[in-house]
């Protein structure tokens, strides 16, 4: 695992808003009435999980993640630190979680927005990771001994899987092709692309 | 080995092909280089033969056309149907039929299939468990609420678990004496939205067996590698995700955590004088009764009965 990663000042104050507002909502109240039908059981699984998120917070404040509206319990945003010692330390990444309603049989879709330059990221901001999928679903060919979605994952565990791939990018299994032939043939100017992203982001 | 081509299930199916013929015209002239750091596409071409295929990529490929051809149609639990109905799905090969015969004449009348989704020995079990728990008033439901307690500890989050063991503990309340109550049962075994839940907490349970029986650590192989993998590795890998079939080891693992006699019958068409093997699992488990019966077919598990 990356370690303890600190932020900028400010980033931190934005960060701490965003955690805060997350904090505040009414959500599990709120939704739990809405709970009917075939998706009752996904429901109760992510109030579950974002209770204990909100409860526990993410291992080192490597993330944070939560339903973006009262109304839709299904689709949630989470905010991933870049990783220390990595291109990407010091950037903030948001990303889109979009539940299926048979959660967690299935998994999630993760998507970041705006789109992150990475070999497992396709240029849509789709996160590919073989945690993601299930035995079945392999639009890359993982290689075997990779981690499998099961009901036993959850959005943390799959958060820090994504982290660590921030970190150390799969080339088995790539996403962004150009991505993948720069991180290979042209390290120092895919790192340097990536931190370039990152300052514009942070509008330095 | 006798073939029986015509019918699925009976044999692997072999891996798509893709002829080089049926590329774009316009990658002729320049070389394209395949991506190496790619492994990216399940498809053979022509001048690739499948032997230089690596065991795990065949395993994949296997799983994938398994899953594929499997009958989108088909119930996730079927009615019950007379034994003989196999015949028809094995007219071809004689070895099959004897057996067939075998199982027939000692009374196995009765096949309840499970569709072949990766899910089969799960759902088929968990059937043939609360099916057996609903007509037998003598059974308790000890066994069942302790489960949870392994889960437990074996290290499963309560919240991964409890929904799941509230949907099997409702239908293991299910009593024979009401009406219904076995197109209740077999009707939630076909509703996805109950049934996979009950497959996803069968699975727990064997990786619980599995994580807290220490001999279980001696027998875990890849079964693409075949090379020994320590016990989170396999139940993360080989048990707990859904679609991946489950081999001796898992069926060794679930009857133990159910405390069940699980006798499978082995329709393998291996024997020339028709005989069946039966292999028996956790034979003294505390349960009593008769064991519940599974019909294993190559790659394929279904609920076995004698007629009452």
């Amino acid at each position: 695992m990356p370690s303890r990663w600190e932020l900028p000042e400010a980033m931190q104050h934005t960060l701490f808003d965003l955690i805060q507002r997350l904090y505040n909502r009414t959500i599990l109240t709120t939704m739990s009435t809405r709970a009917s039908g075939s998706n009752s059981t996904a429901l109760r699984r992510l109030m579950t999980e974002y209770k204990q998120l909100t409860s526990g917070g993410s291992p080192d404040g490597m993330f944070t993640a939560g339903p973006i509206s009262e109304a839709d319990f299904f689709t949630w945003e989470a905010l991933v630190c870049g990783p220390k010692d990595t291109p990407f330390d010091g950037g903030v990444f948001v990303a889109k979680l979009t539940f299926p309603s048979d959660y967690p049989l299935s998994p999630f879709k993760m998507r970041f927005d705006p789109p992150l330059f990475h070999p497992n990221v396709y240029p849509d901001g789709t996160v590919c990771i073989s945690i993601l999928h299930t035995p079945g679903d392999d639009p890359t060919m993982y290689e075997q001994a990779s981690e499998r979605w099961s009901p036993v994952q959850s959005v943390e565990k799959v958060l820090l899987s994504v982290i660590s791939m921030l970190a150390e990018p799969n080339l088995e299994s790539g996403a962004n092709i150009d991505c993948c032939k720069l991180y290979r043939d042209n390290k120092p100017e895919y790192e340097r692309l990536v931190r370039e992203s990152i300052k514009q982001q942070l509008g330095i | 080995m006798p073939t029986s081509d015509r019918f699925e299930g009976a044999k692997p199916p072999s891996p798509p092909r893709l002829k080089s013929t049926d590329l774009p015209k316009d990658m002729d002239g320049q070389a394209v280089e395949p991506e190496p750091f790619l492994s990216g596409h399940p498809i053979l071409p022509e001048d690739m033969d499948i032997a230089d295929l690596t065991q795990a990529q065949l395993y994949e490929m296997n799983q994938r056309l398994l899953e594929e051809s499997m009958e989108s149609e088909r119930p996730l639990i079927s009615p019950p149907e007379a034994t003989s109905v196999l015949r028809n799905e094995y007219s071809n090969s004689p070895d099959f039929l004897a057996q067939i015969e075998t199982l027939i004449n000692r009374g196995y009348n009765i096949i309840i299939r499970a569709k072949g989704d990766g899910d089969c020995f799960y759902r088929a079990l968990a059937f043939a468990y609360l099916d057996r728990l609903m007509r037998f008033t003598g059974h308790s439901n000890d066994r069942l609420a302790a489960t949870t307690d392994m889960l437990a500890k074996a290290g499963f989050d309560e919240c991964v678990y409890d929904q799941p063991y509230e949907m099997l503990q409702s239908l293991a309340q299910l009593r024979a004496s009401r009406t219904n109550a076995r197109e209740e049962l077999w009707q939630s075994f076909t509703d996805p939205a109950t049934s996979n839940y009950i497959v996803m907490y069968m699975r727990l349970l064997t990786s619980a067996q599995m994580r807290i029986d220490v001999q279980f650590a001696d027998f875990l192989f890849d079964p693409e590698s075949q090379m020994q993998t320590s016990v989170d590795d396999f139940c993360r890998r080989f048990v707990e995700p859904l679609g991946k079939e489950a081999d001796h080891v898992q069926v060794a693992a679930l009857a133990q955590a159910l405390d069940v006699h699980v006798k499978v019958a082995y329709l393998d068409g291996h024997a020339a004088d028709g005989q069946v093997n039966f292999v028996d699992f956790s034979e003294n488990a505390s349960h009593g009764g008769d064991p519940l019966l599974l019909l294993y077919r190559p790659g394929h598990y279904d609920i076995l009965q004698k007629s009452a």
